[in-house]
């Protein structure tokens, strides 16, 4: 509940008395006003203190003031998401945050019509909780990949010039139509992706990638050096094959058919998940598990898969529900028998969530990511809110 | 591109955490690598469907990477991307 007012009262601004500082309180919160009445103070404090959404403001607030500055382009590039983080063998909870920081050292394209480009970049990720030990998500990486980006498809036909103006009419018919789904059943998308004569695009990223992980006080750690393959295939033209394969996607048509969501029955080509296999050898470093289990710290090579989806569960009342997921899985190539006895030769890691109209959101992840010991079953659920 | 169902007006309050691609569950690098895809078909579809070129001082690498800075902040709006390719491309 308090979670759920606290961001409204940031809303108030402009308070002019103290009368009517209690009068915003009161109409945001009766909880909070109760709280007070009662003298409950510290454990108000608690819930404020420990309440991710006021550090999230905070944070939106700076970063916001100074993200477009030109002399801040290495602070554009960093994420900070505050979260409460809680294991599911504990009903304690922790702050925490997770970071994101990324830096493109050199990218550089030949002309305006190369679709290949040469990549380096350099990129930070992790979680910190402030009490480290109900961390579930205990993992922390820096990275340096270098390699090649580029495109296969995903073209339209060069329009002449008439057609040009034929289609922009096409388009203004269809930007004055003001009923969903008179727009989603408009013939016009037809003639429109016909004469653009859409091509299937085949997205990939070839690196080499190098690196350090750890947990998120150091005590393990690890290097890392390999190579990875990341790729996306997207089909943007309506009825097509390769929107037919992407069998993710069957479930949620099915719900989007007899919701009335859609009104065919077919999965997205747009929602064709992005996927990366990579070769990693990994050189632990502090690895003291390890280290008693196998008598040394040998590299040892390890494949990982990762997958992300995301499509649209349904609409309610226009209001659009989607559903969000990845996998990440891990696995030590030829591990000793010791190393599989500890269950340490293999780790995946899956999350997903629904989330709705930049309000809410339920979320459910399951898994184990290297350095954590035991699975862990988080579940969220929360409110997002637009100030 | 079927980003989104809206019409076009009401398009206007869509963030980029409303459309089609953009994943939270995605990895940073995840995310921006599917915004350069949406980003290279949308410089491809303004050249070729709607005759566009670039402003002057921009090439497709500036435009895209405009275009891509806009994807992948989730509390940006359609109309901040609009801007951005309305100062890129000469339509």
């Amino acid at each position: 509940m308090l979670l759920v007012c606290l961001p409204a009262l940031s809303q108030a601004q402009n308070i002019g008395s103290v009368q009517e500082l209690k009068d915003k309180v009161a109409a945001a919160s009766p909880l909070l006003t109760e709280g007070l009445e009662a003298g409950k103070y510290k454990t108000l404090a608690n819930l404020v203190l420990n309440d991710p959404g006021i550090y999230n403001e905070i944070w939106g607030r700076v970063y916001n003031s100074v993200r477009d500055k030109k002399d801040r382009l290495l602070f554009r590039n960093l994420k900070i998401n505050f979260k409460t983080f809680q294991s599911s063998d504990s009903n304690r909870t922790s702050l925490g945050f997770s970071y994101k920081w990324d830096y493109e050292v050199n990218k550089k394209r030949t002309s305006d019509y190369s679709r290949n480009e040469f990549i380096a970049k350099i990129n930070l990720a992790g979680n910190i909780a402030f009490k480290k030990n109900l961390n579930p998500l205990d993992f922390q990486s820096a990275k340096l990949e270098i390699g090649t980006n580029g495109f296969w498809g995903g073209t339209v036909n060069k329009s002449a010039a008439g057609l040009i103006t034929e289609l922009n009419k096409i388009n203004q018919q269809l930007a004055a139509i003001e009923d969903e789904d008179e727009l989603a059943n408009s013939q016009l998308w037809n003639e429109l992706t016909k004469a653009m004569g859409i091509t299937n695009q085949y997205h990939y990223n070839f690196s080499a990638t190098g690196g350090w992980e750890g947990s998120q006080d150091f005590s393990k750690s690890q290097v890392t050096y390999g190579a990875q393959l990341r790729f996306s295939a997207k089909s943007y033209a309506d009825k097509n094959i390769l929107a037919q394969l992407n069998v993710l996607d069957y479930p949620f048509a099915l719900i989007r058919y007899i919701t009335g969501t859609d009104k065919s029955l077919g999965a997205y080509g747009a929602a064709l998940p992005v996927v990366t296999m990579g070769i990693d050898l990994v050189k632990p470093t502090k690895d003291t598990i390890r280290k008693q289990l196998t008598g040394n710290e040998k590299q040892f090579a390890r494949f990982r898969f990762e997958a992300g989806f995301r499509t649209l569960l349904l609409n309610i009342n226009n209001v659009p529900l989607h559903f969000n997921a990845a996998y990440r899985f891990f696995t030590e190539i030829n591990a000793s028998t010791a190393i599989k006895t500890a269950a340490l030769n293999r780790y995946s890691f899956f999350t997903c969530s629904v989330t709705g109209a930049d309000t809410y959101f339920v979320s459910y992840s399951y898994g184990k990511l290297p350095f954590d010991r035991t699975n862990n079953a988080i579940y969220e659920i929360g409110f997002r809110f637009n100030l | 591109m079927k980003q989104h169902k809206k019409t076009f007006k009401k398009a206007e309050a869509l963030t980029m955490r409303d459309m089609l691609f953009y994943n939270p569950a995605l990895t940073k690098e995840e995310l921006k690598f599917e915004a350069e895809g949406i980003a290279d078909f949308l410089d491809i579809v303004f050249k070729n469907t709607y005759g566009a070129s670039y402003e002057t001082g921009i090439n497709k690498q500036k435009a895209v990477a405009d275009m891509v800075d806009i994807l992948i902040a989730a509390d940006k709006t359609l109309p901040h991307l609009a801007a951005r390719i309305d100062d890129d491309y000469n339509f």
